[in-house]
């Protein structure tokens, strides 16, 4: 490493780990956690030693004294020598710092005593009452040593030596020793900091390699999640060098596998056979007796037959229908040149398709051999029937508010109608089918973007409660023409989204609208506005006609419209369901329905609250 | 892995939602297969929720892709993202599918 890198380096402690760096940290604060406890478990009890040890030497220099105190005492009283006896006693107890030194004779006087003014005799009395020699007590109480002696006088009584002193060793007296384990723990402690820094800067590449290993593990991730990245150590750098050259050879290896895999088919086939599969096409070939010569890759598809199920076999046995068998004779058996085109539909709830086998003789004027063109014409004749299906629904939806408004304006202007209330509820009447109008062409109009992929949001705060309460006012008349309640829970406030606000409103208008539609007089339809996980969740409730298990399957397709009877009696695109999903999924939502025939339906919609409107 | 599956008129579109790998990969491909043989071929995969693909679930689509090669048809791929792109390049399979920038734009292929 550079000078100039360690001098780059941040200095401990660093404000933020790196990648991989947990596992030093992690290592490095159990070794300050041991080293802490060994030092602290090491002083205390080295601490209690040499406490106790000390508490032994100050008893048995207090035994000491007192024996030969006692001794010594007795002597100089028995030669009546009380005023060098009382000095020894005053002395001893300084020297020796005695809590408390006295002597008291039998009788209970004080005749000697450490603190003088706590004699109660001045003179040692020639006999005292009491005769009773104790025993020698040793007694010791929370650090204080009491020792009592007896002292027999000789000639005149006895008497008894008292002697109390601590014991105790004061915390101060450790001072030193606590001094010198901090010193060393402190010492420890940096010794294991430059320790620390030592093996982060060692070992931190292999902790973040670990991780990188683990994460790749967990993750099921993109190898390029082992690549470490924010360190040059030599460590870091080969790992990289060994990831990159792993995932060179992986590359090297998969190309290698899959170009021998997409090499290796059917290299005994001619260019021209490659060629024919590869036509989008079905192409087959038959005889003059209606056996199939030549079969191509699309043409066993279509027809649903392995290609050695279909060679040799008669085209009218294969084919399963009459009359593609009648339409082959007819073009080998005439020498017209005609090509002869037959659609066959096979479609059955959503499987099957709709072919067009084209058929025409081989070469023009001869009677034989036939070519059979297979074409798959199913996604056109679905995009027709829906166009034709919505060219006739729009029609009907254009021409029904049409015819209205032309009624009504002609009542108004060539009756010159003068009654005030019949020209209000004619101009009712125009002004509402022009708005159903407007709903259809706007329906028509979103459609053609969302199918030409053009369709663009504006984004703007839209407030969800405002829009319900429009919808309130918009659809109170029709819900009372079918005698339907209509019930709005909504909470008390409700968060606004990001979104276009007239494609939000296009959407929920179908819902209630088609709500409204679908249920019969008398019914009831709820909106439950509520908010879950950062999420708006409205429940559009009705207990209407309901939706059959086959029909919800296409409930959202467009101009998708149920096969109920009673839907074909109400006017509708079949558009409004497609466009409300379309435009909630365009603002990153969703829309699910629950439904049971003559029961009800629910469609759920949820909207993130930070809609990712695009 | 989760699989959804939605037809577009005609054409059954099949969405994986996560990591294709080999974990998920041969039943992606069972699907798949089913899908095209009940709709002739008109089977778009919609990659768009697939973050990543590793070599077993490259095998898979490379497999798929040949099986309707075989029938003059190709798997179409809507809504390719970055990392998938990324790996269909540096493997050089991105030959063998076709792209469309969404469903709707590969369905309208079938027109």
């Amino acid at each position: 490493m550079k000078p100039a890198d360690i001098m780059n380096k941040p200095w401990w402690p660093s404000s933020k780990l790196l990648r991989g760096e947990s596992v030093i940290a992690t290592i490095g604060l159990a070794l300050a956690a041991i080293l802490l406890a060994v030092m602290g478990g090491t002083a205390y009890w080295t601490l209690k030693v040499h406490r106790s040890t000390l508490e032994d030497n100050r008893t048995e220099q207090i035994e000491s004294v007192g024996s030969v105190l006692a001794e010594t005492i007795a002597s100089l009283m028995s030669a009546n020598e009380l005023s060098v006896a009382r000095k020894l006693l005053a002395d001893s107890a300084r020297s020796f710092d005695l809590e408390r030194c006295r002597v008291l004779l039998a009788d209970g006087q004080v005749v000697a005593n450490a603190d003088a003014s706590r004699v109660t005799t001045s003179v040692l009395p020639d006999s005292w009452e009491g005769s009773e020699v104790a025993e020698s007590q040793v007694q010791t109480d929370d650090g204080f040593l009491s020792l009592s002696y007896p002292l027999v006088i000789s000639g005149r009584g006895n008497a008894r030596l008292e002697i109390a002193a601590s014991i105790k060793s004061e915390l101060s007296h450790f001072a030193d020793a606590q001094a010198g384990v901090g010193i060393i723990g402190a010492v420890a402690l940096i010794a294991l900091l430059f320790v620390y820094r030592h093996m982060r800067s060692r070992f931190g590449t292999l902790g973040m390699i670990r991780e990188a290993l683990l994460t790749y593990m967990a993750e099921d991730a993109d190898p390029s999640t082992l690549v470490i990245k924010g360190t040059k150590r030599a460590e870091a750098e080969a790992w990289n060098a060994f990831v990159q050259e792993n995932a060179r050879l992986k590359k090297q290896v998969l190309s290698r596998h899959i170009e021998e895999f997409i090499q290796s088919p059917a290299k005994e086939d001619s260019k021209l056979d490659i060629a024919v599969d590869e036509m989008w096409h079905g192409l087959i070939l038959v005889d003059n007796q209606c056996k199939i010569t030549y079969v191509n890759g699309a043409a066993a598809a279509y027809l649903s037959k392995p290609i050695k199920e279909i060679l040799g076999y008669s085209f009218a046995e294969i084919a399963g229908d009459p009359k593609l068998g009648q339409a082959l004779n007819e073009v080998i058996s005439t020498s017209g040149g005609n090509r002869v085109a037959v659609e066959l539909d096979t479609r059955d709830d959503g499987a099957g398709a709709v072919l067009r086998f084209t058929m025409r003789p081989l070469r023009r004027g001869d009677k034989g051999a036939a070519v059979i063109i297979i074409e798959d014409v199913t996604q056109q004749r679905v995009a027709d029937e829906s166009r034709s299906a919505f060219v006739t629904q729009v029609t009907h939806e254009l021409r029904a508010p049409l015819t209205n408004i032309r009624l009504c304006a002609e009542t108004v202007i060539d009756d010159n109608e003068s009654d005030p209330q019949t020209r209000e509820q004619c101009l009712n009447v125009i002004n509402q089918e022009a708005m159903r109008l407007e709903r259809v062409v706007n329906d028509m109009l979103s459609v053609a973007e969302i199918e030409a992929g053009s369709i663009e949001l504006k984004r703007d705060e839209v407030k969800i409660e405002a829009l319900f309460e429009e919808m309130k006012i918009d659809y109170a008349a029709q819900a009372d023409a079918k005698n339907t309640s209509m019930e709005f829970n909504l909470p008390p406030k409700l968060p606004s989204l990001q979104g276009d606000r007239e494609k939000l409103a296009l959407a929920l208008h179908n819902l209630l609208s088609n709500a409204i539609k679908y249920t019969t007089d008398g019914g009831a339809i709820t909106i439950n506005v509520d908010v879950e996980d950062n999420k708006i969740v409205m429940d559009f409730i009705d207990n209407g006609i309901g939706i059959s298990d086959e029909d919800l399957k296409r409930i959202f397709e467009r101009f998708s419209r149920a096969k109920d009877p009673r839907v074909a009696k109400i006017t509708g695109s079949g558009l409004g369901l497609s466009l409300a999903r379309e435009i909630i999924r365009l603002h990153g939502g969703d829309i699910k329905v629950q439904s049971q025939l003559d029961k009800g339906s629910t469609f759920s919609v949820s909207l993130p609250v930070q809609s990712k409107a695009a | 892995m989760e699989i959804e599956e939605h037809n577009y008129g005609a054409v059954a579109v099949i969405k994986p939602i996560g990591a294709l790998t080999v974990a998920d990969a041969d039943s992606l491909k069972a699907q798949m297969l089913d899908v095209r043989t009940k709709s002739l071929g008109r089977i778009v995969l919609d990659v768009t929720a697939v973050p990543f693909v590793d070599s077993r679930g490259l095998e898979v689509l490379v497999e798929v892709a040949r099986e309707m090669t075989r029938t003059g048809q190709t798997l179409k791929l809507a809504g390719l993202t970055e990392v998938l792109d990324e790996v269909l390049k540096l493997t050089g399979l991105n030959s063998s599918f076709e792209y469309f920038e969404d469903v709707n734009a590969a369905v309208r292929s079938f027109l």
